[in-house]
């Protein structure tokens, strides 16, 4: 009786605490999708018929009142709306008519970590090496950080690493063919 | 043993130096070998063996003479070591000596050129190329004499990364060096002087700019300091640098010299390949030179001076700009200067711009210590018609965490100008300020305004205050500030656009602007007529019908059809406005509460004309697009 009666309290709590136990799962098919979107708008930029010509600083008022295409709506589900990422975001799609340039050429591809990754390098004309290993560095300091910080942005640090492959799966089915991506076993090939 | 021929064989031969070990090597002698002066002369002799530290074979022909009194003199020729041939001679008569090889042709290949060094060329994938060699020594017992050629010729190499990687490089190498007294003394030359290098991120086009290194050098091997004289190190078309030292035990006891350079091609090569992938990777040295000199105590520079002439630094991007910049930087590493007055650097320019705001010309006062940069005098940068002065400029610790302190005023800058040039809508008035201090903290890249920034204009005031900028010269610049504006005369602020015109004073703010890329994200902003203003207040019909349209009245264009349309203007009461921008919405509210809406202008005289919105939430994209409409700039009139 006595132990009974001390049972009933324990379980009581443990059907609180169970009750109050929520898993939060990583939205996968939201995460895709905010992949596209800022994956796409990144290869957007410096597209062949749009021309790589210097950003300009030009300010009037409309400008200035302006709003810029990195505010378009989130998908639901994923917020890929915060400060960091849209200068992440912006700072990439500066980057992306170079990058673009390397990936037509073979000396750049996308890796299966989410990553770009130099390859072919006995390719590439000595003088331009420096160039291409720095723009890939940079290009992978943005990259890492924006996987960080859309994480952040949800709330859910611990979703770095989901991000980060789902961002590796969809900037390779976003990859143009003739680009390099490397597959799931570590090889390279051609789109 | 047959007394005509003999064979020896040796199991392994050790050398202190390359190629360090020969085993196992066989000598023969194949006849004209005098019976009694075996083994001291052979004509006609055959080795073979291996290097096999180097894994290359070894075989070749030799005759030696030791029968001659105090004369003795070997030769090996030819000498076939890999596919490469070799010559030693070697002489001796009582104790002078003299020692000769040359090789005319060794090709280069992996397997025993990383055996050769294993501790520096561990990391070569790949070699290519061949070498061509002659050393030459003599000496009275000891060495007195040595001098040595090698000349590279189409040497390929790379690492496994492709990140130090050679390309058909032609490479000289001359070192001679005499023995007297307890030191020698000698000369070293080295040139590239064809083919491409890289060492990432350097890369080097050797065939367009040569590089050439020469020194006399004084080697003290018993106290182990090499003494370096006329030191030059040359690169065509990039510069040199010339100087003198003194090398203990391989620490830089002290070296002098100077330098000079061709700026455009320096940058090129040698700093913009560390800014590539960078926020700064689109700036160009388009001319100018630099010279100096430099002294390093103790493996630690001490003091060095720069002389910059006639430079042009640009950015593709447009962000900054110098044209005829000069300077004389003088950097010591301790401020105390032994009594001697510190030398004061000075950098002036003949035009700059900053974004698309010119700054003119400008003479500007520092001095340089150890990891510090400090303005001395103030500074005066005329920027259009006003001016910046700068009281104190401060940069601390500058290659560890970068502080800045400054401080300075605003001084009448025409915003008639200013305005022109950021080719936004004409304003007039003047922009002057105090800032008293301005923090940077470089981790976030954050530059953060104390003070108040006093714009004046419209016959009022306008004050920017708490303004923070974050990622000034980054991809997506942003921009914080609180602004507060008194006594606007509305008159002067219509007359700019083609709003319509209204008399009367307005005051306001724009609390917590944010901007993106220099665009609103957010702010708060509220206008109104004062309380305690006595004016005159009119607004025309057009400005009546743009009002009613932001607020999204249905009236627009309703005066011109009714009998109203004969008043040019109204007279009204008070009116006000207020816009809240925040998640791409805008809120708006008036001067006051009004059915189904709010109070935009409430009338005043007859007839009496109110102006109402009735829109309280508008998606900020189609407000945009009204404020176009209504805003359209009038061309301005330039006086």
């Amino acid at each position: 009786m006595k132990n009974k009666l001390f049972a009933f309290p324990f379980l009581m709590l443990l059907g609180i605490a169970s009750c109050v136990t929520i898993n939060i799962y990583f939205p996968a098919a939201a995460a895709e999708k905010a992949a596209d979107k800022i994956i796409q708008d990144i290869q957007k930029s410096g597209e062949p018929q749009t021309g790589s010509e210097p950003a300009r600083i030009r300010i009037s008022l409309l400008d200035l009142l302006g709003i810029s295409s990195a505010h378009a709506a989130a998908p639901a589900n994923l917020n890929i709306d915060s400060p960091e990422i849209r200068t992440l975001k912006a700072s990439m799609q500066k980057r992306f008519p170079k990058l673009r340039q390397y990936l037509a050429k073979g000396w750049v591809g996308y890796a299966n970590n989410g990553l770009v990754a130099v390859i072919h390098k006995n390719e590439i004309p000595l003088k331009q090496r420096a160039a291409v290993e720095r723009l890939v560095a940079a290009e992978n300091r943005d990259r890492k950080a924006l996987y960080k910080a859309i994480a952040l942005a949800n709330g859910h640090p611990e979703w770095e690493d989901d991000i980060r492959e789902t961002f590796a799966k969809r900037w390779i089915a976003n990859a143009q063919s003739g680009w390099w991506i490397q597959e799931t076993n570590g090889r390279w090939r051609q789109k | 043993m047959d007394p005509e021929k003999w064979k020896l064989t040796i199991a392994s031969l050790t050398f202190p130096f390359p190629p360090w070990k020969v085993e196992p090597l066989s000598l023969s002698c194949l006849g004209h070998t005098d019976k009694t002066l075996l083994p001291l002369r052979c004509r006609q002799g055959r080795l073979a063996g291996n290097l096999s530290r180097l894994h290359l074979p070894l075989a070749g022909r030799y005759r030696f003479d030791f029968a001659g009194g105090d004369k003795k003199s070997v030769e090996v020729a030819p000498l076939e070591i890999g596919d490469s041939s070799w010559k030693i001679h070697y002489n001796q008569h009582g104790d002078r000596w003299r020692f000769d090889l040359t090789s005319q042709r060794q090709t280069l290949a992996k397997r025993w050129i990383k055996p050769l060094l294993p501790r520096s060329l561990h990391w070569i994938k790949q070699i290519s190329g061949w070498l061509a060699l002659t050393l030459h020594a003599r000496g009275k017992a000891h060495a007195t004499h040595f001098d040595m050629r090698v000349d590279g010729h189409k040497i390929s190499l790379n690492d496994e990364n492709y990140s130090k990687v050679l390309e058909r490089l032609r490479l000289g190498l001359k070192l001679d060096a005499t023995h007297g007294g307890q030191a020698w003394s000698g000369n070293l030359d080295v040139r590239a002087d064809r083919g491409e290098a890289l060492f990432l991120p350097i890369y080097l086009p050797l065939t367009d700019n040569p590089i050439k290194l020469r020194s006399s050098f004084l080697w003290n091997p018993s106290t182990r300091r090499l003494e370096l004289q006329d030191l030059s190190v040359r690169q065509t078309g990039v510069g040199s640098v010339v100087g003198a030292g003194i090398i203990d035990n391989g620490i830089i006891s002290g070296l002098t010299g100077g330098f000079q350079a061709r700026l455009s091609s320096f940058y090129r090569l040698y700093v913009m390949p560390f800014l590539q992938g960078g926020t700064w990777q689109t700036l160009e040295i388009n001319q100018g030179s630099a010279n100096g000199r430099f002294l390093i105590v103790s493996g630690r520079p001490e003091k060095g001076r720069i002389v910059l002439d006639d430079v042009t630094l640009s950015d593709t991007e447009h962000r900054i700009g110098v044209n005829g910049l000069n300077a004389r930087l003088y950097w010591q590493k301790n401020f105390h200067n032994h009594g001697k007055l510190f030398p004061t650097s000075w950098i002036s320019w003949h035009a700059a711009h900053l974004y698309a705001i010119p700054v003119g010309e400008a003479n500007v006062f520092l001095r340089l210590t150890d990891d510090d940069l400090r303005l001395i005098h103030t500074a005066i940068l005329p920027v259009l018609d006003g001016r910046l002065r700068i009281q104190r400029l401060d940069f601390l610790n500058l290659t560890t965490t970068p502080q800045i302190r400054f401080a300075g005023d605003i001084e009448t800058i025409s915003l008639e100008l200013l305005t022109r040039v950021l080719r936004i809508p004409p304003l007039s008035g003047t922009l002057s300020g105090n800032v008293p201090g301005v923090k940077y903290d470089h981790e976030s890249h954050t530059l953060e305004l104390e003070g108040k920034l006093t714009i004046e204009v419209f016959d009022g005031t306008v004050t920017v205050e708490n303004l923070v900028v974050t990622n000034l010269f980054g991809p997506l610049p942003r921009l914080r500030a609180d602004i507060h504006f008194k006594n606007l005369d509305l008159e002067l602020i219509t007359r700019h656009f083609s709003f319509g015109r209204i008399t009367g004073k307005v005051e306001g703010h724009i609390k917590s602007l944010y901007l993106e890329n220099w665009r609103p994200v957010a702010f708060d902003a509220w206008i109104e007529t004062p309380p305690d203003d006595t004016g005159r207040h009119r607004i025309s019909q057009q400005a009546i019908d743009n009002l009613t349209d932001l607020g999204g009245g249905s009236a627009a264009g309703l005066i011109s059809r009714t009998f109203l349309k004969v008043f040019e203007d109204f007279g009204y009461d008070r009116l006000g406005l207020g816009l809240k921008l925040s998640n791409q919405v805008c809120q708006l509210r008036g001067v006051a509460p009004a059915p189904h809406g709010y109070y935009i202008v409430t009338g005043g005289g007859l007839p009496r004309i109110d102006v109402i919105g009735y829109n309280r939430r508008i998606d900020w994209p189609t407000l945009l697009a009204r404020l176009k409409r209504i805003t359209q700039i009038q061309t301005p009139v330039v006086q």
